[in-house]
């Protein structure tokens, strides 16, 4: 009986321990989409002036507003979402490389600015998309790999996406980071 | 030309090597001496051995040499081995030395009497506690482009004392570390901390020192396979550890480990990046036997000091793209 008991009582604190590890691999990855979100928003912000600035150079920062406007209209944390954020980097990226072609914009003090705080976005973005995958991967190594997938089944926790670059972002010139 | 031109630099420092040569040879001169008054002492001490041995009519008056040989040599090495190679080394980093450090980094200085102070050494934490013992010299510091650099020569090292079941106890000095240590600025802010260090678990239990280092905490894991078979990354902020530690700077520290040997320890803290690079020789450091402009030797103090300044460039510190001035 006591053995019994005693089985019982283990074999619970073996569940708590596990759900536990679920818990905190959850929260990573939602920690994790949380710091992309502010980032995402800070860009947001910024791209205004942006597209201000490039104003009278550049032909197409009308196509980067609008997927501004797409990508805060789409539902956080989906792959829509996701989607559009990716063709707001290529765009800002499109439109950061205007400068290129023409020198006084290249001297401006305001586009300068931008251009710094633009890329220290993108980094902290790249940054944050690379801390979400990395707890996506430890929470879908969690779903799949034995034990973790009979109590994933019983609690019925399900893989999550990574936060994957879009095509049209792999094609966009980087810069080195 | 490159500025790390043996030729180049020379040309730099042809005087003061011309200027260093006259010291040098009166050193050695006087070395020549003192082996000669060396060998009359020893002469001395032999025949006074034999001297008490015949009026003693025993074996042992040899040892009576003994002490002349002790007293007089000591004398003799004193004034003519002991200050005047020393005098000649301090000389060479002095004048030579510091002038081939700024033909090759007008920005920089150097002295060769300081180091990194033990309180910059213990505050990055790269070998856990504070030295028990600790010594730096050889400071080079300044601005490399855009970046503010420090590094010198440091040994640090770990009292350990241990008593024996009789009560006796025995003291041994164990070395923390020995080598290069290197300061910079670093080109991105950051809060917390990030440390990368030798991945020592995983290169000797293989699969079950990789779940071991889960034990230390704060682990983070990163994209790069081949980096993360070399180094353990530890750091409290996840995304700061990837603002940091980007693909290129993983491939980047990679080919740094592959210069600078498998012991390499980085940490970034308080806006710098500190290296620890483990070197059992003594650098900067200049040879008696040969002409203070000797190509070789000043080949040898080129790529000591290329080794340290190209870390400057191979990490890419001298990028400003980011809001960090």
């Amino acid at each position: 009986m006591e053995i019994f008991i005693g089985g019982i009582i283990l074999a619970l604190i073996v569940v708590v321990i596990i759900y536990n590890g679920f818990i905190s691999r959850r929260n990573a990855m939602r920690n994790g989409f949380a710091s992309i979100d502010v980032q995402l928003k800070k860009r947001w912000d910024l791209i205004p002036n942006l597209v201000e600035t490039v104003k009278g150079f550049a032909t197409h920062e009308r196509e980067v507003l609008e997927a501004v406007v797409a990508a805060r209209s789409a539902e956080p944390g989906s792959r829509e979402r996701f989607a559009r954020e990716g063709q707001v980097s290529a765009g800002v990226g499109r439109l950061l490389a205007v400068a290129e072609s023409y020198p006084e914009l290249k001297s401006s003090g305001q586009f300068l600015n931008l251009q710094r705080n633009l890329t220290e976005v993108e980094s902290q973005i790249s940054a944050s998309r690379r801390a979400y995958n990395a707890a996506v991967t430890n929470w879908n190594d969690g779903v799949e790999a034995f034990p973790g997938v009979i109590f994933a089944r019983i609690f019925d926790f399900k893989r999550a996406d990574w936060f994957e670059v879009v095509a049209s972002e792999r094609e966009n010139v980087e810069v080195e980071l | 030309m490159s500025k790390w031109d043996v030729d180049r630099a020379l040309a730099s420092v042809g005087s003061e090597a011309e200027a260093l040569e006259g010291v040098r040879l009166e050193v050695l001169a006087s070395r020549a001496r003192g082996a000669k008054k060396m060998g009359l002492v020893v002469a001395g001490a032999f025949l006074a051995g034999i001297l008490v041995m015949a009026i003693s009519g025993s074996g042992f008056g040899l040892l009576a040499g003994l002490p002349v040989i002790l007293i007089g040599g000591a004398i003799v090495h004193h004034i003519y081995f002991g200050k005047g190679a020393a005098l000649y080394r301090a000389m060479y980093k002095e004048k030579f030395l510091a002038r081939l450090v700024k033909a090759v980094e007008p920005g920089v200085d150097y002295v060769p009497g300081q180091g990194i102070s033990e309180e910059v050494f213990t505050q990055s934490e790269l070998f856990g506690s504070r030295p028990d013992r600790y010594s730096s010299e050889d400071l080079i510091h300044g601005m490399v482009g855009d970046t503010r650099v420090m590094f010198s020569e440091v040994h640090a090292e770990e009292k350990h004392t241990t008593t024996d079941s009789k009560g006796r106890s025995q003291t041994r000095w164990e070395t923390l570390f020995k080598g290069v240590f290197f300061l910079a600025d670093f080109h991105k802010e950051f809060r917390s901390p990030v440390s990368v260090l030798p991945d020592v678990a995983e290169r000797h239990f293989g699969w079950i020192g990789k779940k071991l280092q889960k034990l230390g905490g704060n682990l983070q894991k990163m994209e790069s396979v081949e980096f993360e078979k070399m180094f353990v990354v530890r750091g409290a902020d996840a995304v700061e550890a990837r603002y940091i530690l980007t693909p290129a700077m993983q491939d980047r520290l990679v080919a740094l480990r592959g210069r600078l040997g498998k012991d390499l320890r980085i940490v970034f803290r308080d806006s710098h990046v500190w290296l620890a690079i483990p070197n059992a020789t003594n650098w900067f450091e200049s040879d008696l036997k040969v002409p203070a402009g000797d190509r070789m030797q000043t080949k040898m103090l080129l790529g000591q000091l290329k080794s340290c300044f190209q870390i400057v460039e191979e990490l890419n510190l001298n990028t400003r793209i980011w809001t960090k001035e």
